[in-house]
């Protein structure tokens, strides 16, 4: 990656050890094993304090890196730049609705959209099968969710179909 | 005999399910591992939760025989598509293709086959010789040891992965982080929980290693939607008998046993892996070679050297994982997440707790490699028309069966948004370049680390001169610092030379 992308992780990283340094200074200290040199909190300072210290080094090195030769300012907007990677976006979105509405449609319903929107997502321009996507997508969802369900004993949540 | 030996044989070959299972995993993690950009890893991550029902024995043998498929069934991609099917197989395609383009694709395969079978065969003997000697000695482990072992394995996986040692560290203190949310070790104080009760018990592993391999994979796919290269699949294949003569394969026993030797010593060592034990097999045939010339031109010695090698890593991997309960590599820490579920501890006391199932295990990896071979050698037609299913129709089917097993491992959507989270995490990573195999290690080795560390400074408080009588300890950590002594020397020659290229280029133009 470039060594912008580089600085960004390394603002991204100080920042979380940052808020995990603030939050590792709320543990509790159990006080029935007496005093110790290490407690549940030692830990994670360290821990904490040494991904803050590496991404400090980061941020260092990516901008001694950009002084000394600094890279060509690419043109293109931002939404240039999201559309080039179109289907990425759209994959995290098809899994973020997948997740969030799978306990109110159901492992089968929420899964046949995934699949179906998925393989359109994915398909090359040019080769979008809608009749393959809807066919592997009804077969695959009920097929997974009876073979779990009631040969695996995972649980799935049927939302909508609860009374199938 | 010992009655676990003969108990854990016998739960393995009288039991028709097992069979079954261990031949159904085998073929299976083969097709994982013919297809490019799947791996023996999301095998396993994939079919893990359709053991969750099984017992122990039939649970283990279907995961372990996706684990030798997968790895074996690498060289099928590499040598019929050139593109190798596993990272495992890139040196396969050195020679492998040569071999194919000249029409001498059956013989590259039955070579590889074969040599896929010994290897494992041989990473398995050792397996089965080194594993209960080393039980017997990390059971005189005690904290101290435990936590310099955590220290010394953790810096072996930063330094061996990869050129960049601070993006390493990086990735190994996120996975460490990561470890801490949850209960405490020894006091079980609540840390990172943010009053989620679902986060006492901290992440899963195996919700990590989904979101790690199976999402970032499926956006890899997204991302060369529309620059997908064709390719053409070399199926023109005959294979007479093995597909090479006795002499040919007489004529490679030294070069096939340097080769298991080393690929068992690079799996043993945590982290680096079958990719690098190939090529570094591949490098050291050709340098010792009477005709290093003709590497590269299609000569079997290359095939020989790359599958042997990658294959007898699966023994050395499997070494540290069952009696220190430290994985070598991405595959064995899904094997690892595999054992909890079937609740076997892996650990010096493994065989005394466990012994049954271990040596059926041992027993299923030997007939696994069986399967791998007859199912290699007489039923490639059936890979190579696999090899022809567009990806785009498998990967969400996998992503599927990915969510059931996140979510089937403790019947909660939460870890199901976690794989989703741990997915961007890993995506994100990748583009920045930060290893994510460290990061897996950091997040196994750091309870283990934090425990112990607590344990021995417990101990240390009662009797101060504690430290001084642990000989193991002291000697992990000098072996810690010299590695990365060395390793930062190399990092700085590296560097420098890396420069000193770029400079004497520059000044060119």
């Amino acid at each position: 990656m470039s060594k912008k992308g580089d600085l960004i992780a390394g603002i991204i990283l100080a920042l979380f050890s940052v808020f995990y340094l603030y939050e590792a200074m709320d543990i509790a200290v159990f006080a029935g094993m007496g005093k110790s040199v290490v407690d549940s909190g030692t830990v994670p300072k360290v821990w904490g304090g040494c991904l803050l210290v590496l991404s400090l080094w980061l941020i260092i090195r990516s901008l001694i890196a950009m002084k000394k030769n600094p890279e060509q300012k690419k043109g293109g907007s931002l939404v240039e730049a999201i559309k080039d990677k179109r289907e990425v976006w759209e994959t995290f979105g098809l899994l973020f609705f997948y997740i969030a509405t799978m306990d109110f449609l159901g492992f089968v319903i929420s899964s046949m959209i995934y699949i179906f929107g998925q393989i359109i997502v994915l398909s090359p321009p040019g080769k979008v099968n809608y009749k393959i996507a809807g066919i592997l997508a009804v077969v695959f969802s009920f097929g997974i969710y009876f073979v779990f369900v009631d040969y695996l004993m995972v649980l799935l949540p049927p939302g909508l179909l609860e009374d199938l | 005999m010992d009655s676990a030996v003969i108990n854990g044989i016998m739960s393995v070959i009288t039991n028709p399910h097992v069979l079954l299972f261990i031949w159904l995993g085998t073929f299976i993690g083969i097709v994982f591992g013919a297809i490019p950009g799947l791996t023996a890893t999301m095998a396993i991550v994939m079919f893990l939760p359709m053991t969750y029902t099984m017992s122990s024995i039939e649970g283990i043998s279907t995961l372990v025989a996706l684990y030798i498929g997968g790895i074996s069934g690498g060289l099928v991609s590499a040598i019929l598509l050139n593109i190798p099917g596993t990272p495992s197989s890139i040196a396969t395609c050195f020679d492998g293709r040569p071999l194919a383009v000249k029409g001498e694709a059956g013989k590259a395969l039955g070579v590889g086959v074969v040599f896929s079978f010994l290897g494992t065969i041989f990473g398995l003997i050792m397996l089965v010789a080194i594993s209960p000697v080393l039980a017997s000695m990390a059971i005189k482990f005690g904290p101290f040891e435990y936590c310099a072992l955590a220290v010394f394995a953790l810096s072996l996986v930063v330094t061996l992965t990869g050129r960049d040692m601070v993006k390493g560290f990086i990735g190994a203190f996120l996975g460490v982080m990561l470890a801490t949310a949850g209960l405490a070790p020894v006091d079980s104080v609540q840390r990172f929980t943010f009053d989620f009760t679902e986060m006492n018990n901290g992440f899963a592993l195996l919700t990590l290693l989904i979101g790690l391999f199976a999402v970032t994979e499926i956006i890899a796919a997204a991302e060369e939607v529309r620059s997908a290269k064709p390719f053409t699949i070399e199926d023109n294949v005959k294979i007479k008998g093995f597909g090479f003569s006795w002499a040919e394969f007489i004529s490679q026993k030294f070069n096939a046993l340097r080769s298991a030797v080393i690929g068992l010593v690079i799996g043993i060592l945590p982290g680096i892996g079958g990719a690098i034990s190939c090529v570094l097999a591949y490098t050291m045939a050709k340098n010792q070679s009477k005709y290093p010339e003709k590497f590269g031109t299609g000569i079997i010695d290359g095939v020989v050297a790359s599958e042997t090698a990658n294959n007898a890593g699966i023994g050395g991997a499997m070494i540290p994982l069952l009696t220190l309960g430290i994985p070598g590599d991405a595959a064995t820490a899904m094997l690892l997440g595999g054992l909890m579920v079937h609740q076997v501890a892996p650990g010096p006391l493994i065989f005394e707790k466990s012994g049954v199932v271990v040596y059926g295990v041992f027993m299923a990896m030997f007939i696994s490699a069986i399967a791998q071979l007859v199912l290699q050698m007489w039923g490639m037609r059936i890979f190579i028309n696999v090899l022809k299913v567009p990806k785009y129709y498998l990967l969400p089917i996998i992503m599927l069966l990915c969510v059931v097993g996140a979510f089937g491992n403790s019947n909660r959507l939460f870890d199901v948004w976690c794989v989703l989270i741990f997915g961007i995490m890993g995506y994100a990573m990748i583009k920045d370049k930060i290893a994510t195999i460290p990061m897996i290690l950091g997040f196994i080795l750091g309870p283990i680390f934090e425990t112990n560390l607590r344990r021995a400074i417990q101990h240390a408080q009662v009797s101060p001169t504690e430290t001084f009588n642990h000989p193991i300890a002291i000697g992990f950590v000098v072996v810690t610092i010299v590695v990365l002594v060395y390793s930062i020397i190399q990092h700085r020659r590296e560097v420098a030379r890396l420069e000193a290229e770029e400079a004497a280029g520059a000044a060119k133009q």
